[in-house]
C-alpha cells in the first residue's frame, strides 16, 4: 500500500457503502429536521405557559394581598434568580455547527467550555440559587398549612441539592471537554518548524 | 431558495458527496454509530443549507460542516474509545490470510491504521485520501498550507512505519 495513491481504494470502499437512495435519505433527513422543529416548538409552547402561569398567580397574589410585602419579595426572589439562571443556560447553548474551519470551530467551542466552567464555579450562581429556595421556603410558610410548606421545602432543598450534584457533574465534563478541545488546538497549532524538526 | 430548490441542491450535493461523508463517519464512529453519524452529517448539513453565501465552493462548505459534526459527535460521544476498534488487538496474521480478498485487506489496515491516529491526526489524514487540494484543505482546517504540508509528511512516516511493521508481524 502505497500513501500517495490510498485516495483512489479509500473512495471506492465508501462509494459502495450504505444501503439507501439519496432520494429515501433526503425524505428521512426531512422527516428528522421536521421532528426536530416540532419538539423545539413543544418546549418553546410549555416555556410561555409555564412563564405565563408563573406571572399571573404573582399578579394575583399582589392584587390580593397588595401589602404583603414578605410574598411579593419571595416571589421576585424566586422569578429573579430563576430568569438570571434560565438566560445564563440559553447564552451557554451550543450554537449551530456552521460553515468555519476547524480550528475557529474549537477555539470558539474553547471559549464557550471556558464560560461554562466559570459560570458553574461562580459564588453568584451558588447565590442565584440560595435565592431560589429561600423565596420558596417563604413563600410556603406564609401560604400554605404547615403540612404542606413542609413537604414543599423540603422538596425545594432536594431539588437544591440534585441541582447542586448535577452542576458539580457538569464541571467535571466541562473540564474534560476543555483539556479534549485544548488538545486538539495545540495539535493543529504546532509551529511547523517544531514538527518537522520533529519528524526529522 | 424555496424548499424544491433546496431539495435539488442537497440531492446534488449528497450525490457528489456521499462517498465522502461516509468516509467522515467512517473515521470517527464505528459499527452502528457510522451510520448515525453519517444521519447526523446530512442533518446539519440540510439546515445550514439555507444559510450557505457562495462565499466557498459548495462541496468544501459541505464538507467543513461535515467534518465539525463529526468532531462535534466524538467529543459527545462517551463510548467511542470503547467501540473503535483497537489496533493492536487486531489479529495481525488475517491481514495476510489467503481467505481475506486484498481489498479486505486494504480496507483493515485504513480502519486499523485511522484507530491509532489523533482527532488532528484524523482530520489531516481525511483530507489526503480524500484528495483535497493543499489549499482547501488549509482552509478547512484553519492552519497554514506549510503546516500541512510539515502534518502530512509526518503522517506519511507514520503509516509507513506502521505498514512495515505489520508486514513484518504477518511474516
Amino acid at each position: 500500500m502505497n500513501f500517495d495513491s490510498l485516495s483512489d481504494s479509500w473512495r471506492e470502499q465508501n462509494d459502495t457503502s450504505g444501503q439507501l437512495d439519496s432520494t429515501e435519505l433526503l425524505a428521512k433527513v426531512i422527516r428528522r429536521a421536521e421532528r426536530g422543529r416540532v419538539t423545539n416548538l413543544i418546549w418553546a409552547i410549555v416555556g410561555c405557559v409555564a412563564s405565563l402561569e408563573v406571572l399571573r398567580s404573582f399578579s394575583s397574589m399582589v392584587l390580593h394581598d397588595p401589602s404583603s410585602l414578605v410574598r411579593i419579595g419571595a416571589a421576585l426572589c424566586v422569578l429573579g434568580a430563576f430568569g438570571c439562571l434560565a438566560g445564563c443556560v440559553f447564552c451557554l447553548w451550543p450554537s449551530r455547527i456552521g460553515d468555519q474551519s476547524v480550528c475557529d470551530y474549537f477555539s470558539r467551542e474553547l471559549k464557550r467550555t471556558n464560560k461554562i466552567l466559570a459560570s458553574t464555579r461562580s459564588p453568584y450562581c451558588v447565590f442565584l440559587l440560595f435565592l431560589v429556595v429561600v423565596g420558596v421556603c417563604v413563600i410556603a410558610v406564609v401560604n400554605l398549612p404547615t403540612a404542606r410548606a413542609v413537604t414543599t421545602i423540603a422538596l425545594a432543598l432536594a431539588a437544591c441539592t440534585v441541582a447542586l450534584w448535577g452542576g458539580r457533574q457538569s464541571v467535571s465534563r466541562a473540564e474534560i471537554l476543555k483539556q479534549d478541545i485544548e488538545q486538539m488546538l495545540s495539535d493543529l497549532r504546532q509551529d511547523p518548524a517544531e514538527l518537522s524538526i520533529e519528524s526529522e | 431558495m424555496n424548499k424544491n430548490q433546496l431539495e435539488a441542491v442537497f440531492l446534488e450535493l449528497l450525490e457528489r458527496n456521499r462517498g465522502r461523508w461516509s468516509g467522515i463517519a467512517r473515521c470517527y464512529a464505528s459499527g452502528s454509530e457510522r451510520e448515525d453519524l453519517l444521519q447526523e452529517i446530512l442533518l446539519q448539513v440540510w439546515r445550514s443549507l439555507k444559510s450557505y453565501k457562495q462565499q466557498a465552493q459548495i462541496d468544501t462548505w459541505a464538507y467543513r460542516i461535515a467534518l465539525n459534526t463529526s468532531l462535534h459527535w466524538d467529543r459527545k460521544s462517551k463510548r467511542r474509545k470503547e467501540k473503535l476498534p483497537d489496533a493492536n488487538n487486531q489479529d495481525i496474521a488475517s491481514l495476510t490470510d489467503s481467505n481475506s480478498t486484498t481489498a479486505e485487506a486494504e480496507r483493515r489496515m485504513l480502519d486499523d491504521f485511522i484507530a491509532t491516529l489523533s482527532k488532528s491526526e484524523r482530520a489531516v489524514f481525511l483530507l489526503h485520501l480524500d484528495d483535497m487540494a493543499q489549499e482547501e484543505a488549509s482552509n478547512i482546517l484553519g492552519i497554514s498550507g506549510a503546516a500541512y504540508r510539515v502534518r502530512l509528511h509526518r503522517l506519511k512516516k507514520k503509516f509507513e512505519q506502521a505498514f512495515q511493521l505489520k508486514m513484518e508481524s504477518a511474516k
